[in-house]
């Protein structure tokens, strides 16, 4: 009768709707320009990706996509869980073991991950390759990734609450007067630090601070004589040496020393690409500037 | 001092590189070992100088076994000049010839007086005197040659052992040395050397020790080793042996192949 | 006459050699008057004389750079490189190998294996090992010299030949492993790769004191036993004749130098070219006398060590170069000088 052929239309067109707007809800196809500045085409949501870089897999697993690891390095420590995904790597990738995992996707970070790239786009593999030198580079590489395993509202709302904590220390320590100096030791012998163009540098600057050593780049052998002159307010050091940096004779008298604003750090928090890094920010912010965070 | 070897075997590895050699120098005699090459004639010298361990038999200075001796003590009876080596590094004459005193004053050596009348005589007589501040790297080879023998003359050697010691030079420094040699045979020094040359050998050496593929083939005075036979036998060349009136002392004349018998 | 001449360059070295300490302790990041840092280093000399020649004291922030900082570093790059120096001449003079270095025997892969290891372990825990690097790489430059003796043996003779062979096939075995030790570091690699390229940098009186003793050991031994690679350079068998216990000496001349070398390099890592180019400057000033030769080459090999590590760190200040770099770029050059010179005299001499 008529009644039951418009119900049936109108389920049709529901149907129909509900299709076209879950198809337009899923995203895919996903094309994306990646750092290499391929246009890398995603068809359908990656079920088997593999990460080839410790701070890509941190990342990963922060914005939902963990559980679809089906291969990382031996140096992805972190969280708990990468541990226990299965290694195709270290400093090395295997390459064949990539292979023999069958990914749909590998992400990889185009400062840490040189020529595997091509080298693995050349055997038909999908490389989706990050760039995340910065904070702001970190909070895009997030979306990226989210973008292209289907996870767009998880990431976007990391990065919110990301740029969230990061203006609040910003805020904090926008009242503050003074930019205490900061030295970061990477390493004793040779005396290494974190220059200009680092994350260490990056933080201590929007946590209020100046690094002594902002007049060079990259991680440079550093001069002793330059880190006494200087006597920074505050010392973090990198390799749980606390110990050892107190009975340097040549550091007794620095004010840090003097005042117990010697920290040791975890490393990954100040140096690997990836949320913890506003971890760090906000300890070393609270390290600065004490009385902004009471 | 008398040197004497009874029954010297010695090989490397499976090679026997000498068999059976035995004789007998007395004191002051200057004696010439000559043979093919590889007949074993290095060899022999540097067991003679202990340098090298026999397999058996024994060698004896006036009759003892000096095997047991220290190196210095060795190097206080024993000096050698081996072919021409160490040339490289441009020390003084003075230098190398101090270094002869080595077995007297040792690592730590404080030259005393008599190191240096030790010196002087060495280095008169081996002619060198003169060359002192000299560097040894911008001699002539006899010089050279000279200044070594000075040096192995500083250890107040009573046996004097050389490695061909004329085989490179021109033929007024090979008689040069010869007579040096002669005259240390003459003040009491036995005196025993490699040689090439079978005509130099004839005309200075009071003995002479033929070798061929390390066995003894001819043994005595030059007269008696060096005959036209012995030269066939050891090194397969046909050769005439005159007694030469001017020298009284065999020369040998080498035949070539075309010549008539 | 040799005597004066030897007495001659001996004393013109420690003169430069003083002078370049000097600078060295004036020069650096900081800028210090020079008479603040002749009041510092005055500070070490009892009250009496100060009062006496009328020096005062030290402004205490200049004092600490230049007490425990500078001075340090500087005593302790000259006494690396005059073990560095004088072990090369020895090695020369041994072997008869005017390219022989202090790493022939493979010491240096000894000890890159020893620091890579010590790394990968430490850096992690360091507060338990503060100090230990320095140690590691000593235990392995001393197991590597063990070990390229053993190999050089047969029936208990050390032949040159087999000794320059068994230092590069250990050396390279000992190597293989520290790339593999490399490859276990990780993110630590690039600690591993400073440590091999040798650095003064941060060094305290902590590494003086425990290198100076082995270090004064072996170059003092080296020296005693000149008089033996004088009579060896002669030819090793020449030298048996002349009454030198031949195989003991050889054994006994590649234990002072590994030590001497071995606690150089435990400290300061892999520096390069000093030990092979000194004592070709050296040996042009005093000849071939080992007697001289050795301690002039020590003296050298400090000031030139000192004058390139002062270079290092006040070039790209307040970064710094890795002073093994510093002595490599002026090392090349000047040895391809010296080797052309030499070719040169040579043809034209005899």
């Amino acid at each position: 009768m008529r009644r039951k052929t418009i119900i049936t239309m109108v389920a049709v067109l529901l149907v129909l709707s509900f299709a076209t707007i879950s198809a337009l809800a899923t995203g895919y196809p996903v094309a994306i320009k990646d750092a290499t500045g391929t246009e890398v085409i995603i068809k359908e949501e990656p079920r088997r990706i593999v990460s080839i870089v410790p701070s890509v897999t941190e990342m990963l697993y922060a914005v939902g996509l963990g559980d679809r690891l089906v291969g990382v390095t031996a140096w992805c420590t972190y969280p708990e869980e990468a541990k226990k995904v299965d290694k195709v790597g270290d400093v090395n990738i295997n390459i064949e073991a990539v292979l023999a995992k069958k990914p749909d996707l590998v992400v990889a970070d185009t400062s840490m991950s040189g020529t595997t790239i091509s080298k693995i786009r050349e055997l038909g593999v999908k490389v989706l390759a990050i760039k995340a030198d910065d904070i702001a580079g970190m909070l895009d590489a997030l979306k990226l990734l989210g973008m292209a395993g289907g996870k767009e509202a998880e990431a976007d709302a990391l990065v919110a609450s990301l740029s969230f904590r990061i203006e609040k220390v910003k805020a904090a320590i926008a009242k503050s007067k003074s930019r205490p100096s900061v030295f970061v030791e990477i390493w004793n012998e040779p005396l290494m630090t974190a220059g200009r163009g680092t994350y260490v540098d990056e933080l201590i600057r929007l946590a209020g601070g100046r690094n002594i050593a902002e007049g060079v780049t990259g991680w440079p052998v550093f001069s002793q004589e330059t880190v006494i002159k200087e006597n920074p307010y505050l010392i973090i050091l990198t390799n749980y040496n606390k110990a050892e940096v107190l009975t340097r004779k040549a550091w007794s008298d620095l004010a840090a020393v003097r005042s117990g604003r010697v920290i040791e750090a975890n490393p990954d928090l100040l140096v690997r690409s990836g949320p913890r890094l506003v971890d760090g920010l906000e300890e070393l912010a609270k390290l600065l500037h004490p009385e902004m965070f009471d | 001092m008398k040197v004497s070897m009874e029954k010297i075997s010695y090989s490397y590895g499976r090679k026997a590189a000498l068999t059976d050699v035995t004789a007998s120098l007395p004191a002051g005699s200057l004696t010439g070992i000559i043979g093919p090459n590889g007949s074993g004639k290095s060899t022999l010298l540097r067991i003679l100088g202990y340098v090298a361990r026999p397999a058996s038999g024994r060698v004896t200075y006036d009759g003892a076994d000096i095997s047991s001796m220290s190196p210095m003590g060795r190097a206080r009876l024993i000096g050698a000049v081996l072919q021409d080596q160490g040339t490289q590094f441009p020390f003084s004459v003075e230098d190398v010839v101090e270094m002869g005193r080595f077995p007297y004053n040792g690592m730590l050596g404080r030259p005393g007086r008599r190191d240096t009348e030790a010196i002087q005589k060495a280095m008169a007589m081996a002619g060198v005197l003169g060359l002192e501040g000299r560097q040894i790297t911008t001699l002539s080879s006899g010089e050279r040659q000279r200044v070594f023998i000075a040096r192995a003359l500083a250890q107040e050697p009573k046996v004097m052992l050389l490695d061909e010691p004329t085989s490179h030079l021109d033929i007024s420094y090979q008689l040069e040395v010869m007579e040096i040699l002669k005259g240390l045979a003459a003040l009491g020094t036995t005196v025993i050397i490699v040689m090439h040359d079978l005509n130099l050998a004839g005309l200075y050496c009071d003995r002479l020790i033929a070798l061929k593929e390390g066995r003894v083939v001819s043994e005595g005075r030059p007269d008696d080793v060096l005959t036209a036979d012995n030269i066939l036998e050891i090194y397969g060349v046909r050769a005439v042996v005159k007694n030469n009136p001017e020298t009284s002392r065999p020369g040998i004349v080498m035949l070539t192949p075309s010549s008539k018998p | 006459m040799p005597r004066k001449r030897a007495a001659g360059s001996l004393i013109a070295v420690l003169a430069v050699s003083v002078v370049v300490l000097m600078v060295s302790a004036s020069v650096g990041t900081v800028g210090v008057p020079v008479a603040e840092t002749l009041k510092s280093v005055a500070g070490c000399l009892p009250e009496s004389i100060r009062t006496a020649l009328g020096i005062g004291k030290a402004d205490p922030a200049f004092d600490a750079i230049i007490m425990k900082v500078r001075l340090p570093r500087i005593i302790l790059g000259f006494a690396v490189g005059a073990a560095l120096g004088a072990a090369g001449a020895c090695y020369q003079g041994l072997l008869s190998n005017p390219l022989a270095d202090p790493y022939i025997i493979g010491v240096s892969s000894g000890a890159a294996l020893g620091a890579s290891i010590g790394i990968v372990l430490t850096s992690s825990s360091m507060a338990a090992l503060g100090g230990a690097i320095p140690l590691f790489a000593f235990g392995g430059a001393l197991v590597s010299m063990i070990l390229v003796m053993a190999l050089a043996q047969v029936k208990g003779k050390v032949q040159s030949e087999s000794l320059l062979l068994s230092g590069v096939v250990v050396g390279s075995f000992i190597w293989a492993l520290v790339s593999f030790t490399m490859l276990a570091a990780g993110e630590d690699l690039p600690k591993v790769m400073m440590w091999l390229m040798g650095s003064l940098s941060a060094r305290n009186w902590g590494h003086f004191a425990m290198s100076a003793p082995y270090i004064a050991v072996g170059i003092g031994a080296m020296m005693l036993m000149s008089r033996g690679l004088n009579v060896i350079s002669m030819g090793e068998e020449q030298a048996r004749f002349m009454g030198l216990g031949v195989e003991g000496f050889k054994k006994a001349v590649i234990v002072a130098c590994s030590l001497a070398t071995s606690a150089a390099v435990g400290v300061s890592g892999i520096i390069g070219f000093v030990g092979l180019i000194v004592p070709h400057m050296a040996r042009y000033l005093t000849g071939p006398d080992h007697r001289v030769l050795i301690p002039v080459s020590a003296l050298a090999g400090g000031a030139l060590l000192v004058a390139a590590d002062t270079v290092a760190r006040t070039i790209i200040s307040p970064a710094e170069l890795p002073v093994g770099t510093v002595t490599a770029l002026v090392g090349a050059p000047f040895f391809f000088y010296l080797l052309r010179r030499s070719r040169r005299e040579g043809k034209s001499g005899k």
